[in-house]
Order: structure tokens, then C-alpha cells, then sequence
């Protein structure tokens, strides 16, 4: 038997025992390709998406992973209907079937959890379409006018609304929408209402954004005052992005799901025997690789799938509620087991209705936290040059916070559009949300310089910061939070403190300061968050 | 649904990836100045190739400040692993491309040349000419076998047009007749009065004029000896196919240019001063090396008296002493009288000292002695760390040339005069990081110097 055809019999064989784990999949198609195709698809995150230089460079660095032997992902899965899934062809037999069963996995997330619910899914066509559009683009306006366009979508790529429930609306519909519900509404004045500052029916009609806007993205596309090819190419990446929300939202869960069933639907095939023992030493192998411990990073795959595992495991065991929580005895809690038996049945109710936020949240026990060796650290150099992490702490209070935080947003600071028309001339007002951590001065400054290239005027972004400041000659230096206003005119970066702040509004930036901590998480998956 | 193998399908990665490293080789080139003042890579031969580590380059996006810290997993003993983040693309690049660049980003060096200081000399022989004859040796058989097959084909075919036999069997007469025209045509004429019962000649003449009355001869001597006997294939070469080469002297101008390296080798030229002249002195012979065919570097230290030296000691060599720079620009100047005359050489001293100097007078004497002859004298100031006195040298030739330095940007200070048609050039370098401009300067395309 070749290799292909044993692979559609197994094929056949793993959904015959994934529906009998009581996963529910949308149909799925596998194509084995060469590696170097593959790594053009993990760059370019759809095949034959558009072209752009940092997809270039993303390759390149794949490339160069791959060539040293370093372990890269061995498949990809998109979110369509049917499922489709590219896997590498001069893997062993044994991985190909892994990552089938792996891809089984999150094929059934996708299909159930209701945050993929509201993408569309037929992005890959709408990808190589736009391929061709840009390409069109290019030799009507240039190369430089196309790569710009790209480069500021794809800065402002994460500055998007991401609650797809909702549809943004253009700003001149909605105006009116309120305008009428305002006429209606005026009439029928409650006292409370009359207390609230209302906008007079004249600042409504001029008043751009109509409320502090997240969608900065949207808000290009639909006010910058640039041509319709640019507008397309701005709109096709925002498409992109609110694609893959739900995939940045579930990392954790998702990578973690499919880690579980693969290893589910592996020792079932072992025991059936569709598999030889050698070819489960090498899956074995492999899984314990990509679930090794990282000292720098923290490894989706990893704490994932230890989460499941524990929600299982606990919810067989009825290791909740309150009796539970209350017990201090360490000895009768470890133990703890009433045999329940409902951990399927939870299992299959948190892939429905959670993300990682709440995942992380509700689930990452203490206890989890400790087995898995979670640390804080802090990097350090040492005699001979190199760098190591230093661990700083092993709380698992703040621990969860942090990743809580890191995850918030997809991790980066949220920043509205505060008005459209700053100073009456067209100018964009952006502002920071004070969270306690400010902006990275070379990322704000080439951001909103791609901002301005869009906008065509000038930029502001309030947010806050450290200054240093003396009063009088001979006094000390005092570092004080301040607003801070920057400015890209087109020209050169431009900022000054904003001095007429009221000083309450100051002292509650510093409280909201001191509660958290200042330490910010990157979590690399949210640079590309395809589901391997 | 199933599970397919997909061969063909495009890589369409190339674009990017090449439009990557464009802008990668554009931030290289903005880094030159950097990469340029490093020591490493004027080491080795040229051919070489030179690592040079460029950021990656980033997607920009809003982010938070960086906090350094992160979340890993383990005992945290301090074991290094790849930290995660910033990526670094090691480029190499030939030496060759870097100078190549940095020459472009100086504007073509415009070194003055002398025309009369070009000689001829033959390199090889080129063949690229065909002639009809010549000696045997330069017989181009290729050629001539060409010919020789090409003049045979026409022969079948004169033959052919007049028997109306086919071509093989046109080709055996022919080579029956070892591949003359005339014989062949004897020889079918003959055979024709063999069965015509006419005369040969006569039989030759009809056959040339097409005559309808051989038609019946001719399809009887088809089936002869003459016609169907089968020979092997033979090509005749005749005197008029022979192709001869022509022999053809190829002709070079070279120039060339000596370049004078006199170096301070007293106390006082600490590491750092060596190390600049090193790297200075460097790129001056590759931009020479560039403009002349033949390029020789002479080294030349001097204390209170000059020395020739090798390459190694010019750069490392330190001794103690006073300073006499008019010791090396003595010996620069016998060594052009004996060696490398005006006439034939172009000549470039490059003096390198830090301005200490016993008899200032003097060396400036010297050294003006030199500059009639050369195309350019180049004197290097070297203060690292700013100077602390006002050295003499400098003062002196200032004093001498009455021209004023000039100060330019980087806070470099420059001397500059026209002596006939010789230029002096006099800098003064305070930092590493002015290496950059320094040659430059040395370098510039266009200047306004008083004459």
C-alpha cells in the first residue's frame, strides 16, 4: 500500500474515532506539499495571499529556521467550510497522521466555538483575489504607493473592533440613525436625562468620530482622503484581521484542544492497531517536543493542554464548587474524588463559550501553575556575554495577571480616535487608554508616521508618560506622569506636555499606575496567530 | 473529504523575498559609515566575505513599552535558550560590494591623471580574424572542413540539376571523381558514350546543355558500376576552402600608481592612531586600485629617520625617538627618482602623524619638494580623543601654503592647496567615527582650492 493510499484509510479511521469522542467537524481536506511551500504559506498566513516585503522577510526567517534544523509547525489549518489543511509531505508517515489527527481537533474547535461563529469562510479565495486586484494596483499607481498602503494597513492591522458581532456602520448612516432617535427622544426629556451632558442636535451634525472610535482601521477606509484602490487594499487586510480575531482570542485553547485529542486519537489507533509501536515512538517523540518547557516563552501547546487535562480530570473527579473550595485539608483535597464522571461534558461546553481571557481566568488553577513551573523573569547578562533569564517570581497570583493582561486587547494598548477633525483642519486625535504602561517611542513614531501616509494629515496621540521636571533653578529634578501630546506633521515628530490637565485626573493616571504592574507580556502568536 | 499530494504548485515568494533584501541592502548602505571604520574587515584578502549583521527589519504597529521580562517555564536555573523577539539577518557581503557602495556614496573619486604617464603593453593574441591563407599551423580546421562541405553540397546539386539522379547517387560520382566538378562530369560523359555510341566529348556537351536526347542515355547509365557502386563518405578540401587565423596583438594602456604610506613611528602613535591610519590607508590604495591597472603601495616609517618597511611593521611597529617627518618625505623622494619615475608612475604620498614633529620647518620643505611630483599629498592629522596642543605640523604648512583651515562637518579640519597642478591636502581626524568622512574628503570629486 502506498503511503497516500494508507493515509486516506487512516483518514478514514481517525474520523470514524473522532465522532465517537463526540467531535463535530465540518468536512476536512488534507494537501500534502512540499516544506518550502509550506513555510510560504506560514509566512504569507493564506496562499497566495497578497505580495508584501515583510512577508518576504517572514519566509526568510522560516527558511532559515527550518535549514537549521529547528523545530518549525508541520501543518496549517484554515477556518473554512470545508476545513482545509496543508500538511508537509517528507514528514514520517507517523507525524502525517499526528497532525491529521491534530488538525481534527481544531477543525471541531472552529466549527463550535462561538467566536468563529461570525467569520466569513471563504477567506482564501477573497486573499488570492486581492492578489490579483493589488497587483493590478501596482502598475496603475506604483510599486512604492502599493507597499505604502500595505504597510500602514498593516500597522494598524490590531486597531481594529474586535467584536465581530457587530457590523461597523458607516459614520454618515449612523449620524443619521442618532440624529432621528435624538428628534424622537427629545421630547420625552427625563429629568436624568437633562442632568447628563447631551450633545446639542448642531455639535452632533459636525462632531467626527460620532463616539471615541476602537475601529482606527475602519475609520481610514472610510474617511481618509484617499483613492478607492487604496481604500480596497486598506480594506481587504482589515478583512483579514477581523479573520483571524477569533484565532488570536484562542491560542491557547485552540493549540491545546488539538494537542488533547491528537494524543486522544493516536493511543486509539495504537490499540486498534492501526499504527505500528515504531510509529508511535516517533509521535511520542515529537509531542514531547513540541510540548517541552520553554525558560523564555510560554508555550500555547503546553499550558493548553495541562488546562484541559485539569478540567477533565477535576470535573470527573467533582474537584468544585463550593465544598470543594472550601476545604483546606491539602491531603483529603488532593484525593478529593466523588466520581462524577462529567468531565466530557464540560470539556465540550468550555470549547464552546470560552476564550483565552476567561480560559485563563476561570481555569489556570494554582496548582496547574505550580506543575508547570510557571516563573516571572527578567533577562539578564552574564560574565560571558550571554543572556539568560533571571526568575524574579513564582506568585501564581501575578502570574494569571499578567498572561490575563498580555491577552487583553491582543495585547497591545488601546487607543481611540478621540476626533477626526482635530483643531478644525482635518487632523487625526488619537488617544492612549491609560492602562499603566505607555507607548514604545520608535513603534509610536514610525506607526503614526504610516498613519499619516493614509490620513494625509497631520497625526496627534495623546498618552501619558514619565517627564522630568524642574521648578526654579536650584530645585531637584521631579519625575512626574504627565499627558503627553505627539505630534507627526508630515515632516518630523513633534511632542509637548500637555499642561492644562485637570491635576485630578492626573492623580487617578498615577493610582491606576501604581495597581498594576508595570510589566508587559508579548506573546509572539499574536504577530501570527495561524492555527499550526 | 480526502487526502491529496499536491506537486505543482508556484513559489511566488521570490518578488518578496528579493524586495526584502532591497531594503535591507538600502540600510546596509546607510550603515556604511559604521561598517566602514571597522577594523575586522580590512583584514584578509579582498576576496573574502564580511559578516555584517543588520536588525531585522520590523513591522511597526502600537505597542507597549518594552517591560523586559516575560513568563517562561522550568527550575529558571539561567540556562540560555533562543530568546524570542528581535530578529537579526547576518548578511555577507563580498569586501569588494562594501567598497563599491562606499565609493558610490563618496561620488566617483576624480584623482587627477597624467596622460603621458600611460604605457603600452602588449598582454596576448587575440584570434578573431580569418584570412584565406596563412601557414599551416594557423589552419582553422572547423572552419575550413565547413567550407570544404558546403562547396561539395553545391557540386551534388550542380550534378544533380543536370543528370537528374538523385543525390546520393550524385555524391558517389563525385567522390569517384575525388571531388572535382570537371572530372565528374568526364566521368558520367564517358559512360554516356559508352552507350550513346557517341563521341565523349561531344556527350559532355549535351550533357551540359541539358540535351533531351541523353534523357534515355542517362537512365541507362543508372544502373552502371559509375552510378550504383557505393563508396565511403569522403569531404574533399580544396586550396579555396582553407581558413587561416590572424594572428592579433592585443594591445593594454597601463597606468600606473605608486602610493607612499610614511607613517609616525614614534612613542607617541598610541594603538588607536595605528589603527586609524591602518584603516585610512586602506581604503585610499582601493580607491587607487580602482582607477590604476597596476598599483604598488610602498610603507615607509619614520622617527627621526626613515626606513622602508614591510606592511606588518608599517602597522604595528613602534619605537621609541624623536619625530622628523621630513625623513620619510626625503626617502619618498629618492625612492621616486630611482624607482618610480615622475614620468611613468602617479604618485600619492599619504603622511600619517599626530603633528609632533622636531623640525617642522624642514619636513614642510620636504614634503613640498615631494609635492611637485605627485598628483596629491595627503597629510593626516591623527588626535583621537581631541588634540591638546596646536600640533606644529599642521601650523607650519598653514604658515607655508597661506591658506586657513577649514572646519567641516563631523568637526573635521581641512587644509587645502593647489601647488601647480599638484594638490595638498592636509586633515585632521579627532574620532573614529570621522574615518567615514575623512575619506571622503580625501576623496571628493569636486573642490574649490585656491590656487
Amino acid at each position: 500500500m502506498t503511503d497516500i493510499k494508507r493515509l486516506r484509510k487512516i483518514d478514514e479511521e481517525i474520523q470514524r474515532i473522532a465522532s465517537e469522542f463526540g467531535l463535530d467537524f465540518f468536512r476536512q481536506k488534507f494537501d500534502l506539499i512540499p516544506s518550502d511551500k509550506m513555510l510560504e504559506f506560514m509566512a504569507y498566513r493564506f496562499p497566495n495571499n497578497f505580495s508584501h516585503w515583510s512577508f518576504g522577510r517572514d519566509y526568510e526567517i522560516l527558511r532559515k529556521k527550518f535549514e537549521e534544523g529547528k523545530p518549525i509547525p508541520l501543518e496549517i489549518v484554515y477556518n473554512l467550510d470545508p476545513s482545509r489543511a496543508y500538511i508537509m509531505k517528507d514528514l514520517p508517515i507517523a507525524l502525517q497522521i499526528t497532525t491529521m489527527a491534530h488538525v481534527f481537533g481544531h477543525n471541531d474547535f472552529m466549527k463550535n466555538n462561538f467566536r468563529f461563529g461570525f467569520t466569513r469562510r471563504d477567506m482564501l479565495s477573497s486573499a488570492s483575489f486581492a492578489r490579483e486586484r493589488f497587483l493590478k494596483y501596482e502598475s496603475d499607481l506604483g510599486r512604492d504607493e502599493v507597499e505604502k498602503t500595505i504597510d500602514a494597513g498593516m500597522a494598524l492591522e490590531l486597531n481594529i473592533n474586535p467584536d465581530l458581532s457587530q457590523e461597523p456602520q458607516i459614520e454618515e448612516e449612523r449620524r443619521k440613525f442618532l440624529i432621528r432617535e435624538l428628534k424622537r427622544t427629545r421630547n420625552t426629556k427625563s429629568k436624568k436625562s437633562k442632568k447628563k451632558k447631551l450633545l446639542s442636535l448642531e455639535e452632533f451634525k459636525e462632531k467626527t468620530p460620532l463616539e471615541p472610535e476602537q475601529d482606527i482601521l475602519f475609520y481610514l477606509i472610510d474617511k481618509a482622503p484617499i483613492g478607492w484602490q487604496r481604500k480596497d487594499i486598506l480594506n481587504h487586510i482589515w478583512e483579514q484581521s477581523r479573520y483571524l480575531v477569533p484565532q488570536r482570542e484562542t491560542k491557547i485553547m485552540n493549540e491545546g484542544w488539538a494537542s488533547l485529542w491528537h494524543f486522544k486519537i493516536m493511543d486509539r489507533l495504537l490499540k486498534d492497531k492501526v499504527i505500528t509501536p515504531q510509529e508511535w515512538d516517533t509521535f511520542n517523540y515529537w509531542n514531547g517536543r513540541i510540548l517541552a518547557w520553554s525558560p523564555w516563552q510560554l508555550n500555547p501547546y503546553l499550558l493548553g493542554i495541562c488546562i484541559w487535562r485539569d478540567i477533565e480530570d477535576r470535573w470527573n473527579k467533582g474537584k468544585f464548587g463550593k465544598d470543594y473550595e472550601k476545604c483546606k485539608d491539602s491531603y483529603k483535597k488532593k484525593y478529593w474524588n466523588k466520581k462524577l464522571g462529567l468531565g466530557n461534558e464540560k470539556l465540550f461546553e468550555v470549547r464552546d463559550t470560552y476564550t483565552d481571557i476567561n480560559f485563563i481566568e476561570e481555569l489556570l488553577t494554582k496548582e496547574i501553575i505550580d506543575d508547570l513551573k510557571l516563573y516571572i523573569y527578567v533577562p539578564m547578562k552574564t560574565e560571558d556575554g550571554k543572556i539568560v533569564p533571571v526568575v524574579v517570581s513564582r506568585n501564581p497570583k501575578i502570574i494569571k495577571w499578567i498572561i490575563t493582561r498580555g491577552l487583553i486587547n491582543f495585547g497591545v494598548p488601546y487607543i481611540l480616535i478621540e476626533d477626526g477633525n482635530y483643531q478644525e483642519r482635518n487632523e487625526l486625535y488619537l488617544k492612549q487608554v491609560w492602562e499603566g504602561v505607555g507607548l514604545d517611542k520608535e513603534y509610536r513614531e514610525e506607526t503614526t508616521k504610516h498613519t499619516f501616509d493614509s490620513w494625509q494629515n497631520p497625526v496627534h496621540i495623546e498618552t501619558v508618560e514619565r517627564v522630568a521636571e524642574k521648578k526654579g533653578f536650584y530645585a531637584q529634578q521631579e519625575i512626574k506622569l504627565k499627558k503627553v501630546l505627539y505630534t507627526f506633521n508630515g515632516d518630523r515628530h513633534e511632542g509637548k506636555v500637555l499642561r492644562d490637565v485637570d491635576p485630578k485626573e492626573l492623580e487617578k493616571l498615577v493610582k491606576i499606575e501604581e495597581a498594576g504592574l508595570n510589566f508587559s507580556l508579548n506573546l509572539g502568536w499574536l504577530k501570527n496567530p495561524l492555527m499550526y | 473529504m480526502s487526502v491529496e499530494e499536491r506537486e505543482t504548485v508556484i513559489k511566488k515568494s521570490h518578488r518578496d523575498v528579493a524586495r526584502h533584501q532591497e531594503k535591507i541592502d538600502e540600510m546596509i548602505r546607510k550603515n556604511l559609515y559604521h561598517i566602514i571604520a571597522r577594523e575586522d574587515i580590512i583584514t584578509g584578502d579582498k576576496k573574502k566575505k564580511v559578516r555584517v549583521t543588520v536588525r531585522g527589519l520590523k513591522s511597526y504597529r502600537f505597542i507597549f513599552e518594552r517591560g523586559n521580562g516575560g513568563i517562561g517555564q522550568g527550575e529558571g536555573e539561567g540556562q540560555p535558550g533562543d530568546k524570542p523577539g528581535e530578529e537579526v539577518f547576518d548578511t555577507e557581503l563580498e569586501l569588494e560590494k562594501i567598497i563599491d557602495m562606499f565609493l558610490e556614496e563618496c561620488g566617483l573619486p576624480n584623482l587627477k591623471e597624467k596622460k603621458s604617464k600611460k604605457i603600452i603593453t602588449s598582454k596576448e593574441f587575440k584570434y578573431e580574424k580569418i584570412d584565406l591563407s596563412g601557414p599551416a599551423s594557423l589552419m582553422e580546421k572547423r572552419k575550413t572542413l565547413r567550407e570544404a562541405i558546403k562547396r561539395q553540397k553545391g557540386f551534388i546539386r550542380q550534378l544533380m540539376r543536370l543528370t537528374g539522379f538523385t543525390e546520393k547517387e550524385c555524391e558517389r560520382i563525385l567522390i569517384k571523381a575525388n571531388g572535382s566538378l570537371v572530372r565528374a562530369y568526364e566521368l558520367v560523359a564517358s559512360e554516356l558514350a559508352r552507350v550513346t555510341n557517341l563521341l565523349q566529348i561531344e556527350c559532355k556537351r549535351r550533357l551540359l546543355n541539358k540535351d533531351k536526347s541523353i534523357k534515355d542515355a542517362l537512365e541507362k547509365i543508372r544502373t552502371s558500376n559509375l552510378v550504383k557502386k557505393p563508396t565511403s563518405k569522403k569531404v574533399f578540401i580544396h586550396t579555396e576552402d582553407e581558413r587561416y587565423k590572424i594572428p592579433e596583438e592585443e594591445i593594454e594602456f597601463h597606468s600606473n600608481a605608486v602610493c607612499f604610506g610614511i607613517r609616525d613611528a614614534s612613542g607617541s602613535m598610541g594603538e588607536e592612531k595605528k589603527a586609524i591610519s591602518r584603516i585610512l590607508l586602506f581604503y585610499l590604495v582601493e580607491v587607487l586600485r580602482k582607477l590604476y591597472e597596476n598599483v604598488e603601495i610602498r610603507f615607509i616609517l619614520h622617527t627621526t629617520e626613515a626606513e622602508l618597511v614591510s606592511e606588518h611593521d608599517f602597522f604595528y611597529r613602534s619605537e621609541s625617538g624623536g619625530t622628523y617627518g621630513g625623513s620619510g618625505y626625503a626617502l619618498a623622494s629618492e625612492l621616486e627618482k630611482t624607482k618610480y619615475p615622475e614620468s611613468e608612475w602617479n604618485i600619492y604620498p599619504f603622511h600619517f602623524s599626530d603633528g609632533e614633529d622636531f623640525r617642522p620647518e624642514d619636513t614642510v620643505n620636504e614634503a613640498l619638494k615631494l609635492l611637485k611630483k605627485s598628483n596629491m599629498l595627503g597629510y593626516v592629522e591623527i588626535q583621537p580623543g581631541g588634540y591638546s596642543s596646536w600640533s606644529d605640523l599642521m601650523k607650519t604648512f598653514e604658515k607655508k601654503l597661506e591658506t586657513k583651515r577649514k572646519t567641516l562637518s563631523f568637526g573635521i579640519e581641512v587644509v587645502e592647496k593647489m601647488v601647480g597642478e599638484n594638490l595638498f591636502l592636509g586633515v585632521v581626524i579627532t574620532k573614529r567615527e570621522q574615518l567615514a568622512s575623512v575619506i571622503k574628503e580625501l576623496l571628493k570629486e569636486e573642490r574649490e582650492v585656491l590656487k
